[in-house]
């Protein structure tokens, strides 16, 4: 660029600055202390856990590498003055992949602490999009309690891409089965669609301190559809979850 | 009190880079070394905000906490001949590129015109080849490729005779802090 005066120049270079510095002050913020090693008995029960729920049928790959790239964080000016902040946040780490109905997906997690209440926040990537929650993005609601983010387990992506609805979530170590009601845009018949809660790599668990025994679900549905109810039942059958509009009952 | 915050850095900045900037400009005699030396001074100074032991509300203290990290980033920029880019690049920030016009601006504002006469002067006290170098540069105002096929030397033996002579001129023709 050609024609800025010397004071044009030291604005742009102060805006600059002051960018880094806030997103330089807010990951040392974020910034979780290194993990502490799992007990033998916890690495054994989550091992065996691992082991037998591979037997599950699953959608899910986990992928070789881990470690989910960090989203940029939220501007402290663009954060609303009564927004909820994590007091921590875990390092992202990616939970799940695959491809449903010819599209790639990737499935990545961060564990977001507001003192004793821990959300996680998922983010889904396809080709050219993606959608999700992590820390930053999940306390920008004002007014949102930490309690009301933790509910929100169940997060839906309409990717005019493909033309296809993408529903995801986070779901407790006893889910077993996602059953996911959904109905087109502008009204229609109601249609459920099933699949099985997906286990999540013990290292990512680990790495990315995520609540013991995670498991997530990431389904497509054709053309673009409301999301209007999830369940997630246990091994039993038995309802564990009941989700509308993406807040779950607990 | 307080802890040095971006608050207080992003207010010094505003009230003492501009003045900084004409400093720095009248001792690298070279406007775009001079931006990126601010942009160097202030990602210096958020690194090294914890060390900071004055009252961050205290403009003053704070400008010369800061002229003083600006002195050293001038100093290893002037024992390299080149740039200092290292805590910006920590920082992920690309200091602005000057265009011509733009550096001539800069140097305008420093009058580096004034000061160029009186260093004209002052280039005696240099050894012949820092002599031959720092005038090419500063009062011919060629660039370094130029200056090295004019020399018969490396363009990076140029940039070493120009930084010490501009150090050794810096003795006597500023007062630091100015």
């Amino acid at each position: 660029m050609s024609g800025r005066d010397p004071d044009a120049i030291l604005d742009e270079l102060g805006a600059a600055l002051e960018g880094a510095w806030v997103r330089d002050g807010a990951r040392r913020r974020l910034a979780l202390p290194r993990p502490r090693p799992l007990r033998a008995g916890r690495r054994g029960l989550i091992a065996a856990a691992a082991v037998a729920l591979a037997l599950v049928p699953t959608a899910i790959a986990t992928r070789d590498a881990v470690w989910a790239p960090d989203p940029p964080p939220l501007p402290a000016q663009l954060r609303p003055r009564d927004a909820v902040v994590p007091g921590t946040a875990g390092t992202p780490v990616y939970v799940g992949a695959g491809t449903q109905r010819d599209v790639a997906w990737r499935l990545s997690a961060t564990t977001c602490r507001y003192g004793t209440i821990e959300a996680v926040g998922l983010f889904l990537s396809v080709p050219g999009g993606g959608a999700g929650a992590r820390c930053d993005v999940a306390a920008r609601t004002p007014g949102a309690s930490p309690a009301a983010l933790a509910a929100r387990r169940v997060q839906t992506y309409y990717d005019p891409a493909s033309n296809l609805t993408w529903a995801f979530g986070a779901l407790p170590a006893g889910a077993r089965a996602v059953d996911v009601t959904s109905r087109p845009y502008g009204g229609g018949t109601p249609a459920t669609a099933r699949i099985a809660a997906a286990t999540v790599d013990p290292r990512a668990v680990e790495q990315g301190h995520l609540p013991s025994g995670v498991r997530v679900f990431v389904i497509a549905l054709a053309g673009g559809r409301d999301v209007a109810r999830v369940r997630v039942s246990d091994a039993a059958g038995a309802q564990l979850l009941s989700c509308e509009g993406g807040r779950c009952d607990r | 009190m307080a802890r040095l915050d971006d608050q207080h850095l992003a207010a010094a900045y505003r009230r003492d880079a501009r003045r900084l900037l004409i400093w720095l400009t009248r001792r690298t005699y070279d406007g775009q070394l001079a931006v990126d030396l601010v942009g160097e001074t202030y990602a210096r100074a958020w690194e090294s905000r914890r060390r900071f032991r004055g009252d961050p509300e205290d403009a003053e203290a704070l400008a010369a906490w800061t002229y003083g990290i600006a002195r050293h980033v001038l100093a290893d920029a002037l024992r390299r001949g080149r740039s200092e880019r290292a805590a910006l690049q920590r920082l992920h920030v690309e200091p602005p590129h000057l265009a011509a016009d733009e550096i001539a601006r800069l140097e305008e504002l420093a009058e580096l015109g004034s000061l160029r006469a009186t260093l004209a002067v002052a280039l005696e006290d240099l050894s012949p080849e820092q002599r031959d170098a720092v005038r090419l540069r500063v009062v011919e105002e060629l660039d370094y490729p130029a200056i090295a096929r004019r020399l018969g030397i490396s363009e990076d033996a140029v940039r070493a005779r120009v930084s010490r002579g501009l150090r050794t001129l810096a003795l006597s023709v500023e007062v630091p802090g100015a």
